[in-house]
């Protein structure tokens, strides 16, 4: 056919035929089933990439304080210690692990420790497009530990981030400078992102430390210096079929340690890496097939050197190096079954290979491997009444095979009012650390022979076969549209059932052969784990969004949340979701290219699994920007200030002290 | 014809015989008329496109006994431009702008009609050629839909939603004029956002959904084109703003809904329009016009993705015919 236009004498464009009558691309979706919140069997908070920027997030973890039920600490973890928290509906440790994250579509859940190290992933936050949380277990979607909740991260296609974007930031304690170009080579567009952030993390003392009954004086060792690159390829073979590619690195120097622990504070270097290739095919409309590979890598090299002070020993090193990698390959195909049904299913297969000497006492890499088959249907019993019902059954090498079903019933009883019923069961698989752990320290033992001149401090391992944590979850939810008001309510009963714990186990009393002849066993200060911990947390959601004005926007969450439990094996379950928490956002444009927003949490106290009690705290952040032309380009000017009322509070650990008013301003360019 | 049919059914004769004078009538009377003696259609390429209108205008104007109807590849008429004006009187049909842009060559005494071109494009060349006045020896049947009418699709599909965003580079932004006056009196507020660079298109069009609730989309080569759509249709699904397309590729890409003519239903209105003159020696064009005979087709997976209602498309397409045929 002809070109889309034909030149005419004067130069000027003609519209041809074909405008009209030529094929259009078709633009595939993006989450497993694209359906509309009030459709949806779970509540959804959504994030979008102008609230990301609103909000004055420095850090992907900040983002998630805008979810009401969820629970997020800066800088928690005594191991990898510039980790964030980030739980929802408490009920966790520092590593995020009843709750599954996804990046277009990838697991970025830790093979080895079984959580998200936030900071580490290969993804720039100018990337994300927006984020959609999914408040409850969706296992039958996502898979095991989609538990608690998921977090879905979108990027943005190549297609909309055309041209050069450049942003500068510096403030207290913090410094990034980001730069992206994209382009396009025929039918091929493309985006790349890299980008250099160094971070002060917390202060180094903890400032007036007399609270929480704790007088502890230091913060955690936790700078970070991150170099981060991302490359996207989105090809169009025809116009119904896409490929898409993706690559991401995020490497660099991390502090590690504490100010009084075994081994000195030190740095440690990270390195990982992703590979993602996806092709996907429009059937028909609404019938899409895809087909997606990834691979990653998450590396870091680190050793341990003894403190005497501490530990008692001098000059003690350890290999402390990680390497753990997925490949991961998955077939999924959605289409209509007939006109008031949408069918979603696919299968899945995993590889994950973790080598971690340190906690596995092994010199090899450990495989193990993941299969899964789901379906999820979508079925419009009549206008008002929407019925999902979906499934999934897994095997893995440590629980066998789990299955996971949902069902949730949506009813319009009214234009703009919905009321959903959801019933919903999730497994957690245990980690390879909960399954395989044995983490030991030879030292030696002072003692002449015939005594042994060495010995095993045992710390941690696993003594038994676990069983896959459960849950199951009901909820009842509201989503009512308003002129201005859109609210999402929602009671739920979450009944958690088989929760992995630890527990004070000498193993070198009951699990023989523990070490080579020569060397003496001491596993007076090991911990097991076992499924011992049973919890029903209850509660009460509330989420508004409400338009004041054509410039004017507040967003507000409210979260309820009491646990039952008999903390099994000391573990406070019951004290690890805050009671109450509530989060505000107010956004404004003021005209002229001016905007402010403004944010504020309130965190009822709590005390998180491996944590310490902490008080309740508010914090307000802040962002005032300006954007304006420069020729051609379009520039933005802003200040963003965390924590204005400079309140110093604590989340999660008494070392773990919120740094005070944080201010950092931001240019970034647009051509 | 149906003048003389109601002339005899006044005579109150027995209506068979009445029926039966009347086709001896016309037949005895056809041959001796002279009438319309050639069409001849030029295709501007090979094309499914372009064959359907001419199979169509075939199938409608072969019917009867009229006049010789010859297809021609634009190649083919180029090397026979100079006999149109002979061998008897003769209406040339250009499918589709390369066509149309050759025969507005011919002689000013051979009546050209084009088709399957848009009315700016038709206007455009009719401007280059002189022939803007001349609507009886050079006339077209567009090809798009008059805003009117997709205003029209807008208020049905889309009740509550009146503010209608137009990314429009400068070939669309031509049209503005007439789309503003055809949004006259309606209660929908029509925003544009005018963009000068493909760079632009994303970013412009993410300003325009800030203050938009449905985005029509009108025809332009910087704005709508391979390298944009797919970026285009991303960002409005990511804002929940549904598009009004142009084209059934539009609704199969990711559009909500649109209003199109597909070549046998041009074919079809230029066939009728060709039987009207095929009695006339000297035939004389209507003035150009829009299509007559169109389709509605909406993406439902979109509209259920985006939580938005909208009617069957059969309802939806009768409202809008409906709703043309009231205007003046």
């Amino acid at each position: 056919m002809a070109g889309l236009c034909a030149g005419a004498a004067d130069g000027q464009e003609l519209l041809a035929e074909n405008a009209y009558l030529g094929e259009v691309p078709v633009v595939l979706t993006v989450s497993r089933l694209a359906q509309p919140q009030d459709e949806a069997p779970a509540a959804v908070t959504v994030i979008d990439r102008q609230m990301i920027k609103d909000s004055g997030a420095w850090e992907l973890a900040d983002v998630f304080r805008l979810v009401p039920g969820m629970y997020v600490a800066y800088h928690a973890s005594s191991a990898y210690t510039t980790n964030s928290a980030v739980s929802y509906h408490g009920l966790s440790d520092a590593y995020s692990r009843r709750m599954q994250v996804l990046v277009d579509g990838r697991s970025v859940y830790s093979p080895l420790f079984g959580g998200v190290l936030w900071s580490d992933i290969p993804l720039a936050l100018d990337d994300i497009e927006r984020i959609e949380v999914i408040r409850g277990p969706n296992s039958a979607m996502y898979g095991a530990n989609s538990f608690l909740g998921i977090i879905n991260i979108i990027t943005r296609h190549s297609t909309e981030e055309q041209g050069t974007f450049l942003s500068v930031s510096k403030g207290t304690g913090r410094s990034e400078g980001v730069a992206r170009h994209g382009g396009r080579i025929g039918d091929l567009s493309y985006r790349v992102t890299a980008s250099l952030r160094n971070d002060d993390g917390l202060d180094e003392r903890v400032v007036n430390p007399i609270q929480n009954n704790n007088t502890w004086g230091y913060n955690k060792t936790d700078d970070k210096k991150i170099r981060l690159l991302t490359f996207r390829a989105d090809y169009r073979a025809s116009p119904v079929d896409e490929v898409e590619f993706q690559f991401g690195y995020n490497g660099g120097d991390r502090q590690e340690g504490l100010v009084s622990d075994a081994f000195y504070p030190r740095w440690k270097s990270v390195d990982n890496h992703f590979e993602l290739l996806r092709w996907r095919s429009q059937l028909g409309v609404g019938n899409e097939l895809s087909l997606q590979f990834y691979h990653s890598y998450e590396g870091s090299k680190d050793t341990l050197l003894s403190n005497p002070a501490e530990s008692g020993y001098a000059g003690l090193t350890y290999n402390a190096d990680m390497i753990a990698q997925r490949y991961d390959l998955e077939a999924q195909h959605t289409f209509s079954p007939s006109a008031a049904t949408r069918l979603v299913w696919g299968g899945s297969a995993r590889l994950d290979r973790v080598y971690s000497p340190l906690y596995l006492n092994r010199q090899q890499a450990v495989a193990s491997h993941l299969s899964r088959l789901f379906a999820n249907l979508e079925w419009r019993v009549e206008p008002r009444l929407t019925l999902n019902v979906g499934g999934m059954a897994e095997n893995n090498d440590f629980t066998g095979t789990d299955v996971m079903p949902r069902a949730a019933l949506n009813w319009h009883f009214l234009p703009g009012q919905t009321l959903r019923v959801g019933r919903s069961s999730a497994t957690r698989t245990p980690s390879l650390l909960e399954s395989k752990a044995d983490y030991r320290f030879r030292v030696p033992t002072g003692f002449p022979a015939p005594l042994p001149a060495q010995a095993d401090l045992i710390y941690r391992y696993a003594a038994a076969t676990l069983k896959p944590e459960r849950i199951v979850s009901s909820e009842i939810g509201y989503l009512g549209e308003f002129s201005s008001v859109k609210a999402d309510l929602r009671l739920f009963r979450d009944e958690v059932s088989d929760m992995i714990g630890f527990y004070r186990n000498n193993v070198c009393n009951t699990v023989g052969g523990l070490t080579p002849a020569g060397v003496l066993c001491l596993g007076g200060n090991n911990f097991s784990m076992r499924n011992s911990g049973n919890a029903v947390i209850k509660g009460f959601e509330a989420q508004f969004d409400w338009r004041l004005g054509p410039d004017t926007r507040l967003l507000y969450g409210f979260s309820h949340a009491k646990v039952s439990s008999n903390d099994e094996d000391g573990t406070p379950y019951t004290a690890s979701v805050p009671t109450n928490s509530q989060n505000l956002m107010v956004t404004h444009r003021f005209g002229s290219g001016w905007s402010g927003s403004l944010m504020g949490y309130q965190v009822g106290e709590t005390k998180a699994i491996g944590g310490s009690l902490v008080n309740s705290y508010r914090r307000w952040d802040g962002r005032v920007a300006k954007q304006f032309k420069i020729g051609r380009s379009n520039a933005e000017a802003a200040l963003i200030v965390q924590n204005l009322s400079n309140e110093r509070s604590w989340e999660y650990d008494f070392d773990n002290q919120l740094p005070g008013r944080a201010a950092w301003a931001n240019l970034r360019l647009e051509y | 014809m149906t003048h003389r049919f109601g002339h005899w059914a006044r005579w109150r004769l027995p209506g068979l015989v009445a029926r039966l004078g009347l086709l001896l009538a016309v037949l005895a009377h056809a041959p001796a008329v002279r009438a319309l003696d050639n069409i001849t259609l030029v295709l501007s390429e090979e094309g499914q496109a372009y064959t359907e209108v001419a199979d169509k205008i075939r199938q409608v104007v072969g019917q009867k006994n009229g006049p010789k109807v010859e297809t021609l590849s634009l190649q083919a008429f180029l090397g026979r431009q100079g006999e149109m004006a002979k061998g008897g009187s003769r209406v040339v049909v250009a499918v589709g702008l390369a066509a149309a842009q050759a025969a507005a060559a011919l002689d000013s005494r051979v009546p050209v009609l084009s088709v399957l071109v848009p009315r700016a494009t038709f206007e455009t060349l009719a401007r280059e050629r002189g022939r803007q006045g001349d609507s009886r020896g050079f006339s077209a049947i567009y090809l798009d839909q008059p805003f009117a009418r997709q205003l029209q699709l807008i208020r049905f599909a889309l009740p509550d939603r009146s503010r209608v965003g137009v990314l429009a580079g400068a070939v669309a932004a031509e049209q503005l004029p007439l789309l503003q006056a055809a949004g006259k009196g309606s209660r929908l507020k029509i925003n544009v956002e005018k963009v000068s660079r493909e760079d632009d298109v994303i970013p412009s069009l993410r300003q325009l959904l800030r203050d938009s609730d449905v985005l029509l989309a009108v025809p332009d080569p910087l704005v709508y084109n391979r390298n944009t759509i797919q970026g285009l249709l991303l960002t409005t699904y990511r804002y929940q703003i549904p598009v009004v397309g142009f084209s059934l590729s539009y609704v199969r890409a990711g559009a909500l809904v649109a209003v199109y003519s597909v070549p046998p239903q041009i074919g079809q209105q230029v066939g009728e329009m060709l039987l009207g003159l095929a009695g006339d020696r000297n035939p004389a064009l209507p003035p150009p016009q829009y299509p007559k005979y169109f389709s509605v087709s909406v993406n439902y997976q979109v509209a259920r993705s985006m939580g938005i209602e909208v009617d069957n498309e059969a309802v939806l397409y009768d409202k809008v015919r409906r709703a043309g045929e009231q205007e003046p």
